[in-house]
Formats: C-alpha cells, sequence, structure tokens
C-alpha cells in the first residue's frame, strides 16, 4: 500500500489515481470564524488576558496557575494570551463553545523587564519564537506578537518590521487573525511625542497586515480617538504593567478604560495580574464595562 | 491526538458529556439541488435556531456561508473533504451505475476555511478491491496530514457495493469501523446497524473513538428517529449526524430540540415525543380513509396482550373486504361497560385506562351488552377490554397509515 | 403434542389423495424446518420426495402443495404470505408461486403448515378445512364465477372468518396461465390455477380457533418492532410505495433504455410519463391497501370513471401489469390497461404471460405472419388499446382466438412454425424455459439476463433481482452494461430470495431490510437457533440447489438455461444500451462454477454433500 510521503513542507499529495494533483484553493474565511470566537458578535468588543509574560519575566506570585486560569475564564474573558508551553499544559480551560478563545503568542522579548526585574533589559531583544502555522496546528484561534517603537538603533526597528511583515502573510496565507500589541519603547520616546509615537506603531502594524491591534493609554481620549480612527480595525486597550517609556502616561486602568471605549475602541487586554485572586472583582467590573450589563 | 486536534474536537463533542449533535447539509455536492439544500443559507438559518454543535458542509458552501459561524457560540464547521457518487439512487438523477469517489480539498483548505473538523469517506466492499485499497491510502494521507495540522479527522466509513450482501452488511459496518480506526480516525460517522444489540459490537470496534450515527433518509415518524438515536447512545454510540431528516423538515429546529433532549439531556424517548400529554387522560382517535386494511393493529393489539395472534381477541376492529373501504371502530373509553357491570370487575384509572379484574367476574356479559361499538368481546373465558395499553396503546404505535391516533 | 407447535409453526402438514377424504397428517419435525424452514422450501423439499419424475403437470399425478411459513400471520412485518408449489403446466419446470392473500393465515390457524394434495376430485369442488377436519364439496355453483365473486359467494356461504384460495374461470378450464388468487391477490405466475383446476377444485377455503404462536414473545416483540421501524424509515418502503405503487420505478427503468417496448423490440418507450406511477394516482387511484400484516400499502384500487373502457374497481395494476399491458404492447392508454387488468384478475389469469402473448401477436401481425382472419377479425397492432383489450378478454375467456392464445408465447410459437415450417415464429417469442419474461430488458441490464436464463421457474425477474443494483442505483449501483461481477450478485439475490420465500415475508420487506431482521425474527419465532445470517442464506442455497436437482430431473440441462434470440442476437436499437445484447455465456459459466455445479449446470455431489442433500 502506498501511504505517499511524510509532509515536511511538501505540497500533500491527496491524489487517487495519477489524476491532477489538487492545488490549493485561493481563498478562505477562517479569519473571520476565528477572530469571531474572541469578538463578542453582539457588541463586537472582546476583554482579552496577557498570560504569556511567564516566558519572558518568570512566575509571578505563587498562586497555582490552573486555579488561576479556570478564574479568570469563569468571570468571562472572551481569549487568553498564551506561549505553547503553557498553551500544552493548560489546555483543558480552552475546551468547548463556552470556554475563551486561545491565542498563541508568538514571539519574545526582554522589553518587560525592567529595573526591579532579576535580569533588567540592557538591550531591548525581540525574536519570533512560534510559527504561525504551529500555533495553528496546536488549535490557536489567533496569535498574538509585539511590535516596539524607540529602539535606540533604527535598524530594530527595521528588524521587527520585517518579521511582523512575514508574520502577517503567514497568517493571511493560513486564515489565522493577528492581533499586535504595539507599543512604544524606550529613552527617545518622552511626554511630548508619546502619542505621535503611539500612532506611528499602531500604524505600521496596521498597514503590515494585522487584524487587531493593542494598544497603550495614549494620554488623553482625543489621543486614543485619533488612533482608533487611524486604525481601521479593531483596537483594544492594552493595559502595561510597567513603565516602558518615559513618557509613557499613567492613568488606572478602569479610568483608561472607560476614555478608551468612549473613544471607539473595542475592548481590552487585561496584564497578567489579573491571574491573581485578589484581582478577580475588578476584572469582572472591567468585562462589565466593555460588554455591557 | 494532538492539542489542536483535541482542542477542535472538543469544540464539536460537548465536554460535558462527550456528545455531539451534528447537522449534515452537504448533500447538494453529492445530490444535486435537493429540497432544503435548494436554499441552504435560508434552512441553515432555521437549523442553527435549534442549537445543532456543528454543521457539515462541503467547501464551497462553507465559504459563503461563513457568517453563520460566527461566534463561540455558533455551531462549530465541519468540511468535507471528498465527494461520491455512491448515493445516487433512483430518487435523485443519474443512478449510480459504478462507483466512484476523490478528494476535493486538503485539510489545509479546511483549516484554512477555518474548520473544527474534516469529514472523509472510507467505502468497503467494493467489486474492485484495488479500489478499496486506494481508498484506504487516500484516508490514511488524510489521517496523516490532519494530525500534522491538527485538524480532527471524521471518517464516515460505509459499506457500500456489489460484496456487501443482506447477509454479511452490519458485521461490515464493524469491520469498516475497525479500518477506520486503525487508519487514523478521531471520530467517526456511521449507520445504524437497525438494533442496539449488532449496534454495540460496533462500538466495541471503535475502541473509545467517538461514534456519531447517521440517519439516512427522512423518516416519517418523529418517535422513530429519537428512538435509533436513543438506542445507539444507550449501547455508547456519541451522537448523531443527521442531514436530509433536519434539512428537509418543515421545522428543523423542533426536531433539533428533540434530539437535544434525548442526546444532551438523558430524556427518554417516550418523555418527548408525548410530554405532557401522558399526564392526561387519553382517548383513541381514528382516521378511517387512511386505513389500508392491513389488520397489523388487530394482530398486535392481541399480541401484546396475550402473546398469541389472535384477532378475535383484539379489543378493536377491522372490517371491510378488498377493495375497501375499511371500516376501523376502536373504544372510545365511553365506560358504559365500567357503569354496566353489577360486580365491579372493571374499573377506571385516573387517565382513563380500563382494567379487569378477573376474581370478582362471573362472565355475566353485561359489558359486552352495553358496549355501542361492540370491542368489549369475550374470548377463551376471558373479557377483554381497551386498557390503552397503559399510556402507550399499541396499535397506534404500530400503525404506518397515521390511521390511528391518541387524543 | 408437537414440538414445533405454538412457535410459528403449527406442526402439522395434511396430505390429501383426492378424491378421497381421508386426511393424512404428518408432523413437521424440527429437523426439516431447520434445513427448509417453511414456503418455498418445505415445499421443493415435499414435491422433491413425492412426485414421480416426468409427471403430465396436469393430471392426477402432480401434486399440488400449499406452504405456509413460521413467520406466516404473525405481527412480522409482510408476512401474511403463502406459496403454492408444484410442477408447472406451463413450463414443466419446478414451480412456486406466491401470494400476499390470507388463505395461508387461516391455514395455518386451522391446524396446519401445508396442504399437499395428489389425484383428483370427481367433479368441481370446494375443500374446507377447518380445525383440523377436512371436507369436500360439491362446487357447481360456483362454476364460471369470477375470482372475486368466487370469494365473496364462498365467505357468504360459509360463514364468517374464512380465508379463501379460488381460480377463475382459465383455472377452471386449465388454461396453463392460470393462477390462484386469495382476497384478489394473485398467485399468478406458472400456472398454479391450472393445476388446481385440474385437481377439480374451484377453491379451497380454510378457518381454525388456533393461534399462531412464537418461542419467545420478547424477543419476537422487539424483532418485529425493529423490522416494522426499518421499514417505516426507508426512503423506498416508506415513501416510493405507498405514493406510487410498484410503478414508482416505471421512468427510471425508461431512462435507463431497460422497458421493454412493442414485444422487446426496443427499451425505451415514448409515452412512459404517462403510464408512471404518479399519472396514475393522480387520475385513476383512490385508496391503498394493503397485504395483511403489512406497513408499506404498495396496493392501490383504481377506478375508471370516463373514456371507453369503465372499470368499477380494479387491483394496482402492479408495475408488472401496467409495464407488460401498456408498454409491451405500445399501449399508453391507462384505462384500458385497467381494463385488462380487471380482465386477467377476474377471469384468473397471470398478467405478465398475457401481456407476452397480447404483444407477441401484434408482432406477428404486423411482420404479416398472421392475418386478420387468425384473429377474429381483429388486428392486433402496437398501440393500439382496442386491440390490447379485445385479445385479453379472449385470451382471459379462452374464447375465439384466445384459445390458442392461453397456452402462452411458447406453445403458440412452436406450434405455428411447427404448423408452417418456418422456424421465424421462434426468434421473437420472448420466454425462457416457457415463462413469458418480465419489464425489465436485460440488455440493458446484463445481470437480468443471467437471472432469468437460470431461474428455477424459467423467466422470472424476482429470483436473481438485480435490476435494484443495475438500474436503481440501490447500494452503490452495479455497471448494467457489464457482465463482471454478475454471477455472484445473481447468486447472492437468488440465495437470499430463496431464504424470503421460505419466511412468509414479501420482496419489497427486504429493500429495507437484511437477513439480519429475517433471522432475528424466525430464531424469535421458531427458537430454531439459526444464530447467524450467514446460516440463513445456507437455507436459501440448499433450496435453490433443491430446486435445480428437481429441474435436472426432469431433464433440463444447461442447454435450456438461455434467452430469446431476441435478447442474444438483436442490438438494442436506441437508448443507454444501444447495441448491446445480453453476453450470457460468461456469465452463465462463471454462474456455474461459484455455485460449485459441474458445467453441464447440475450440483456436484460435494456440493450436494455440503448442503446436506446428498
Amino acid at each position: 500500500m502506498n501511504v505517499g510521503p511524510r509532509m515536511n513542507g511538501e505540497k500533500l499529495d491527496i491524489t487517487c489515481d495519477s489524476g491532477p494533483q489538487l492545488s490549493e484553493r485561493p481563498m478562505g474565511t477562517g479569519k473571520d470564524l476565528r477572530i469571531s470566537e474572541f469578538i463578542d458578535q453582539d457588541d463586537e468588543r472582546s476583554v482579552i488576558l496577557q498570560a504569556s509574560q511567564g516566558i519572558m519575566l518568570g512566575p509571578s506570585g505563587d498562586e497555582r496557575l490552573d486555579e488561576a486560569l479556570e478564574r479568570i475564564a469563569g468571570a468571562g474573558v472572551d481569549g487568553i494570551i498564551m506561549n505553547r508551553g503553557l498553551a500544552n499544559r493548560y489546555s483543558r480551560i480552552f475546551r468547548g463553545r463556552n470556554s475563551p478563545a486561545m491565542i498563541m503568542s508568538l514571539d519574545w522579548t526582554n522589553a518587560f523587564r525592567g529595573s526591579d526585574h532579576l535580569l533588567p533589559m540592557m538591550r531591548l531583544e525581540h525574536l519570533v519564537l512560534t510559527t504561525v502555522e504551529d500555533a495553528l496546528t496546536l488549535g490557536a484561534s489567533g496569535v498574538s506578537a509585539y511590535f516596539f517603537v524607540g529602539y535606540e538603533k533604527d535598524e530594530y526597528e527595521a528588524r521587527n518590521f520585517e518579521s511582523l511583515a512575514a508574520i502577517c502573510r503567514e497568517c493571511d496565507d493560513l486564515e489565522v487573525p493577528l492581533l499586535v500589541q504595539a507599543i512604544p519603547v524606550g529613552e527617545r520616546v518622552v511626554k511630548e511625542n508619546y502619542a505621535e509615537c503611539l500612532a506611528l506603531a499602531s500604524r505600521m502594524a496596521v498597514e503590515a497586515g494585522s487584524d487587531l491591534v493593542a494598544v497603550p493609554y495614549a494620554g488623553t481620549e482625543g489621543e486614543m480617538k485619533r488612533i482608533v480612527t487611524a486604525a481601521k480595525v479593531p483596537t483594544l486597550l492594552l493595559d502595561l504593567e510597567l513603565r516602558l517609556a518615559e513618557g509613557q502616561p499613567d492613568l488606572g486602568l478602569v479610568q483608561a478604560a472607560g476614555q478608551a471605549l468612549d473613544a471607539g475602541s473595542s475592548g481590552i487586554v487585561l496584564g497578567r495580574r489579573y491571574l491573581e485572586a485578589e484581582n478577580v472583582v475588578e476584572a469582572e467590573r472591567l468585562i462589565r464595562l466593555v460588554h455591557g450589563g | 491526538m494532538d492539542l489542536g486536534q483535541e482542542m477542535r474536537l472538543n469544540r464539536i463533542f460537548d465536554p460535558k458529556d462527550g456528545r455531539a449533535v451534528v447537522v449534515a447539509a452537504d448533500h447538494g455536492m453529492m445530490l444535486g439541488p435537493i429540497s432544503g439544500v435548494q436554499e441552504l443559507g435560508k434552512t441553515l438559518e432555521k437549523v442553527i435556531e435549534g442549537k445543532p454543535d456543528a454543521i457539515l458542509l462541503s467547501p464551497g458552501q462553507a465559504e459563503d456561508l461563513c457568517h453563520l459561524f460566527m461566534g463561540r457560540r455558533a455551531p462549530s464547521l465541519l468540511v468535507r473533504m471528498d465527494w461520491t457518487n455512491a448515493f445516487r439512487d433512483r430518487t435523485y438523477t443519474l443512478p449510480v451505475r459504478e462507483m466512484s469517489f476523490g478528494p476535493i480539498a486538503t485539510p489545509r483548505d479546511a483549516l484554512r476555511l477555518g474548520a473544527h473538523a474534516a469529514v472523509t469517506y472510507l467505502f468497503i466492499g467494493q467489486e474492485d478491491e484495488g479500489q478499496e485499497a486506494k481508498h484506504l491510502a487516500l484516508v490514511s494521507r488524510y489521517t496523516a496530514e490532519c494530525a500534522r495540522v491538527g485538524l480532527p479527522l471524521i471518517v464516515e466509513p460505509i459499506p457500500f457495493g456489489p460484496r456487501v450482501t443482506k447477509a454479511n452488511n452490519s458485521e461490515l459496518v464493524a469491520a469498516a469501523v475497525r479500518i477506520a480506526v486503525e487508519a487514523g480516525a478521531n471520530a467517526l460517522k456511521v449507520p445504524y446497524t437497525g438494533d442496539p444489540e449488532s449496534f454495540r459490537e460496533v462500538v466495541k470496534a471503535a475502541e473509545g473513538i467517538p461514534i456519531l450515527v447517521l440517519g439516512g433518509y427522512r423518516a416519517l415518524s418523529r418517535r422513530d428517529l429519537l428512538e435509533v438515536i436513543a438506542e445507539t447512545i444507550e449501547v455508547g454510540g456519541s451522537g448523531v449526524v443527521f442531514g436530509r431528516n433536519i434539512v428537509q423538515a418543515s421545522d428543523p429546529a423542533g426536531v433539533l430540540w428533540d434530539i437535544r433532549a434525548v442526546v444532551h439531556d438523558g430524556r427518554s424517548v417516550r418523555e418527548v415525543v408525548a410530554g405532557d400529554a401522558l399526564a392526561k387522560p387519553m382517548r383513541l382517535g381514528v382516521h378511517p380513509e387512511r386505513c389500508s386494511g392491513c389488520l397489523i393493529c388487530t394482530s398486535v393489539c392481541s399480541f401484546y396482550h396475550e402473546g398469541v395472534h389472535d384477532r378475535n381477541a383484539s379489543r378493536l376492529r377491522v372490517e371491510g373486504e378488498w377493495p375497501g373501504p375499511f371500516r376501523l371502530t376502536t373504544c372510545t373509553q365511553c365506560e358504559r361497560c365500567v357503569a354496566a357491570c353489577p360486580k365491579g370487575a372493571l374499573s377506571r384509572s385516573s387517565l382513563g385506562y380500563i382494567s379487569w379484574e378477573s376474581e370478582r367476574c362471573d362472565l355475566c356479559g353485561n359489558c359486552v351488552a352495553a358496549c355501542p361499538l361492540r370491542v368489549v368481546v369475550i374470548v377463551d373465558s376471558k373479557v377483554k377490554i381497551c386498557d390503552l395499553c397503559q399510556g402507550a396503546p399499541e396499535c397506534v404505535e404500530w400503525c404506518s397509515r397515521n390511521a390511528l391516533g391518541v387524543i | 403434542m408437537n414440538g414445533l407447535r405454538g412457535r410459528g409453526y403449527a406442526g402439522r402438514i395434511l396430505h390429501l389423495h383426492l378424491p378421497k377424504v381421508e386426511k393424512r397428517c404428518e408432523e413437521l419435525r424440527e429437523e426439516e424446518a431447520g434445513l427448509f424452514l417453511g414456503g418455498k422450501g418445505l415445499g421443493a423439499h415435499i414435491l422433491y420426495h413425492n412426485l414421480k419424475p416426468g409427471t403430465d403437470a396436469l393430471s392426477e399425478d402432480n401434486i399440488l402443495i400449499f406452504a405456509t411459513s413460521p413467520l406466516t400471520g404473525t405481527i412480522a412485518p409482510t408476512a401474511n404470505r403463502f406459496c403454492i408449489v408444484t410442477k408447472s403446466p406451463l413450463t414443466g419446470t419446478f414451480l412456486d408461486s406466491h401470494c400476499g392473500g390470507s388463505f395461508g393465515v387461516g391455514l395455518k390457524e386451522a391446524g396446519f403448515d401445508a396442504l399437499v394434495i395428489g389425484g383428483a376430485a370427481e367433479a368441481l369442488s370446494i375443500l374446507v378445512i377447518e380445525d383440523g377436519e377436512v371436507d369436500l364439496r360439491d362446487a357447481k355453483w360456483l362454476r364460471g364465477m369470477t375470482t372475486f365473486e368466487t370469494e365473496k359467494e364462498v365467505k357468504r356461504a360459509l360463514g364468517d372468518g374464512f380465508q379463501v384460495a379460488c381460480i377463475g374461470p382459465a383455472g377452471e378450464r386449465r388454461a396453463p396461465i392460470a393462477g390462484v388468487f386469495s382476497e384478489m391477490r394473485a398467485a399468478g405466475r406458472g400456472g398454479a390455477g391450472a393445476v388446481m383446476g385440474s385437481k377439480g377444485l374451484k377453491a379451497i377455503v380454510a378457518r381454525g380457533s388456533e393461534s399462531v404462536g412464537v418461542y419467545d414473545r420478547e424477543a419476537f416483540r422487539r424483532a418485529a418492532w425493529i423490522a416494522h421501524r426499518m421499514i417505516r424509515m426507508h426512503e423506498v418502503t416508506a415513501r416510493h410505495l405507498p405514493q406510487y405503487g410498484s410503478d414508482n420505478i416505471l421512468e427510471t427503468i425508461n431512462e435507463t433504455g431497460a422497458l421493454p417496448t412493442r414485444n422487446f423490440q426496443t427499451g425505451i418507450f415514448e409515452s412512459a410519463s404517462e403510464i408512471a406511477g404518479k399519472e396514475w394516482r393522480k387520475e385513476l387511484w383512490v385508496r391503498d391497501t394493503a397485504c395483511g400484516r403489512c406497513p408499506i400499502s404498495c396496493s392501490k384500487v383504481a377506478v375508471v370513471k370516463d373514456g371507453p373502457y369503465k372499470v368499477e374497481f380494479t387491483d394496482g395494476p402492479d408495475y408488472e401489469s401496467i409495464w407488460s399491458l401498456g408498454a409491451l404492447c405500445g399501449v399508453r392508454e391507462k384505462g384500458a390497461i385497467a381494463r385488462a387488468n380487471e380482465l386477467c384478475d377476474l377471469y384468473g389469469v397471470d398478467t405478465i404471460s398475457v401481456g407476452n402473448i397480447v404483444a407477441y401477436a401484434m408482432e406477428c401481425f404486423e411482420r404479416g405472419l398472421l392475418r386478420k382472419e387468425d384473429f377474429d377479425g381483429l388486428e392486433p397492432r402496437f398501440g393500439s388499446q382496442e386491440a390490447m383489450v379485445a385479445l385479453v378478454d379472449r385470451i382471459s375467456k379462452g374464447a375465439g382466438v384466445g384459445g390458442l392464445l392461453q397456452n402462452g408465447v411458447k406453445r403458440i410459437s412452436e406450434k405455428l412454425s411447427a404448423e408452417r415450417g418456418d422456424d421465424t415464429y421462434l426468434t421473437f417469442a420472448l420466454h425462457v424455459k416457457g415463462l413469458e419474461l418480465p419489464g425489465y430488458d436485460p440488455r440493458a441490464a446484463q445481470g437480468m439476463g443471467l437471472g432469468y436464463a437460470t431461474s428455477d421457474r424459467g423467466g422470472c425477474h424476482l429470483r436473481g433481482y438485480t435490476a435494484g443494483q443495475e438500474l436503481l442505483g440501490y447500494s452503490g449501483g452495479a455497471n448494467p452494461h457489464s457482465t463482471e461481477g454478475k454471477a455472484k450478485l445473481v447468486i447472492d439475490r437468488q440465495n437470499e430470495k430463496a431464504v424470503l420465500d421460505s419466511s412468509g415475508m414479501c420482496f419489497y420487506a427486504f429493500l429495507a431490510l437484511t437477513l439480519k431482521e429475517v433471522r432475528m425474527l424466525v430464531d424469535a419465532a421458531t427458537g430454531l437457533g439459526y444464530g447467524s445470517s450467514r446460516n440463513l442464506e445456507r437455507v436459501g442455497e440448499r433450496i435453490y440447489n433443491l430446486t435445480r436437482l428437481f429441474n435436472s430431473r426432469e431433464g433440463f440441462t444447461s442447454k435450456d438455461d438461455v434467452l430469446p434470440e431476441r435478447l442474444l442476437r438483436e442490438p438494442m436499437r436506441t437508448g443507454p444500451a444501444r447495441g448491446l445484447v445480453v453476453n450470457l455465456e460468461p456469465m452463465l459459466k462463471e454462474y456455474y462454477r461459484l455455485r460449485g455445479w459441474d458445467e453441464g449446470g447440475v450440483p456436484t455431489q460435494e456440493k450436494l454433500r455440503e448442503l446436506g442433500l446428498a
């Protein structure tokens, strides 16, 4: 019995006889379907929990992660961002149609290692660990990647953008929605140019082909509005738990969320502190704020 | 099975009970624009109101109708990878003369359409064993690719062809299931073998791989449909894939509600079909113009009560000779017999079931005389009285003409 | 008391040698029942062991058997049937002719699984069987009555509850195409009615108080429920048949080029759509009826109110009758077809044979081989409803040219050929071994050709029915124009049918069921412990070999496993089968081989030993 070659990037030989090779269909609708798994169809908004920083920062607290994940899933988040190792271990919380969607984080960076971290960042590094194809194979509904502006060396921004573009191409090819977290970082970003840098980062991500963009608070509602309008794709407020840039505005998440929603944004990406038991009440409050009721 | 396949399978089979209610709507590719499939979008909107766990479509339709699958609460999407002419019997144009099948999409295509599983046939029993081998090879390639991309593969093993006879049919279903499982199927879609005992063998052959029973032609009776489903669940089946029974129904959502009640809520068929009618007094009703004179009702009446086939002992009567018309007379629960009994041997329960106590009876025959319809008879020193079979009248259950019913 | 009684069976066989009425009751033994089941099998077993080879079928030495099956009279679906087993006066072969009327139920309730009649009554009589007792009474008052009147009058005279098997005037005059009727259902093929007539029996009636019991009530109820349910859930038995009767297939058969038209001159009838089931339902059918215990109700009642042929009511007609009196004769008028069907039923003849005879006559006339003087002044052209009805009238009454024509296409063609020294008459006589061919042209379905050639009673479609797969696309279809694999298909279908014919159930039930359900029913009813479908299939194989032995003993050889000239030599002119003839030889060779018969088509000793027949 001729089973055919094992696939390793080779084109699959799906033929019955010596008939013509089946070529792949040019179009697909997978992106729309997958995005709808974490964007509520009624209000077109989303609350996503960022749970992928462990790979970048190390553990947070001695909380049992499976209990924490169940708790936040129970609170009603629409999606959870995870890297692949965690997804493998804690897949149970994604099972079934009422569970949050799994969004797989593709990249690694040391940008979040602040000055009080064990190994504080000395030079910004960013690399891609997981391919879009891997994420899809593992059952992800979407993928997430970072895009930074404000690098000391322009070359780093270029490389970040290049890898982002490659990810976008792969996402289009495989019909996987891409969420880009667009963040101004570093000393070149100051209070006066923060909003502009943010607008730049956001716009570049969108032009590269991302399907959703998450941005930190821009400073004023007006600035948020400008960014949201310019984005043309759903824009979420990103909960940054650290100061990553000189000029990063400082406002409590609840207030910032209120302004962002008024400005037309589509929801929030919650930071990983919402995995902690003491923060679940606030998480629920924020979810109600986004989805109403 | 790896993470992706497991995640996606769990969007089809409810993790709470491991079962699924799936609607197949891929007939258009196999049979043409049959009714229900003709304006598929409209039909599926009605279907979705019944909350199926998943819907099976051909790739073209999956693309056009993707909006129906948006959102987590929407049904999951299954996409068919292959095509066959095997089911085109004389009900459809160009009845099949030589069975053939072939691939029309790849697992990657399915993934790009956002599918949660791919579906493919596996035919066993063709004349040309070379064809069978080729088909198995094709399915194996599918399972390999599906595993690689994290998409579960649902295989539909079907005994079909000249080597399938009336003698080996249900054994072949079990064998075909086994072959599909060993080829790497993650779930199975299988025809019912007709009775639970033989289906249990099929479930055993699957060794834990979930089996969805498929429903072919449109059943005329909701009760039959649900009964078949309940039987498969009882012997270890994991749900259903019904096609024409749902897309061609006038009330697809209603049918689905009932199916879900049986599959996911564990309700009994009787409960679902009769509903609250079981709690009310009932009477028999007749549509004599539908009676074909087959006498099944009188036969089952005596068989149910006496264990032998004796038309004279039947509690209902069919009169008339060919060419008809036939006169159908049943008890109307008027209770004149109860009133006429001097010994109190006849009594009526709160739901209208009349019963006879032999110890009190002296066979005086007053009940027979009192019955205006002459459906009370005494045979072999026993009074034969219509007791509505304690709530599920046999004559009604067995009549294929809907000439008898319960009011 | 008897071991099999109450286990589906009555446990006894009634032997009579007329004109004496002393009954000889033989126990039906479990061993016999296990080997042959009932119906066709039981009848074949009795006939083979009791009939002298070479017996004239219409002499008093022929044996006439009425056989029921263990399921007859139970709630198994369609389990009403009985069969008549005898030597056929039309073909000289083994004959089993089946009927959906309730006579068999009456016979069993009277205490007998089978009735075996030898000898003959001295005058036209009616045989009365009641609760184990037998009486032979004068039936002068029934002479000349139609089948319908006979049954009605007999029931009126004798009282409630009697089941009747009777013959019409054609049977009385021993026309070899006469059938036996019960509740106006026909045991039509092969001339059983003539044998009954030759024994001086106008009618046989039976009544009794033995209710049919079963071995395991609970299991039987479940098996019967499952079988009924499968029939209710199957497209053909739940929709096509009840809606359009057996005629539901006519247009498809036509589209596949297999509808024999104008004496098998072609396979496509230009007016097929006018005689399709839909049209009958629209215009002529007033009611659905069913044989006893049948949930399918393929039968209809037709009433013709307008037109030259008024019919008060007639049964169906079914596909074969509509085809043989319609397309085969080129006739498209439903009223005429209904009227011809009525005549056949009332006078008691087989519609398939009659249609073929009329078509043969029409071809003779159109080819100038016979003239209107030969036809009492009629001009039988294809398509003429007047000629068709007039000829059917004469044939069913044996009047005028009907006296010759009622003998069947084989005898007619051989007589004409001998008288005129011209073999041409033989080349368009469409029969196998004397039994006229049914409504499937085998040039468009090769397997049917093999089926006709090897059927144990002559040209019959029901044994070896491959048309389901070849033309109707059932079960994955089969290429109708290929001969490959057809031998196996035919053998499987023949064996299955033999089981069915011995179990009391109908061909149509078997469209929805498999042998598994039949086996479940039989085991639960009888406790004989077949255990598997395969074991039951064995019984079918055994029966088919036994009937083959019978025919061999009567002198039939592989030379008789043949098809008419037209089908072997004249390529089909139109339609999907254009240019094809039946390629019988390779199929036949393969058939003998797979059956375990020698090259002459005789079951080998080894095969017979394997089946317990040697």
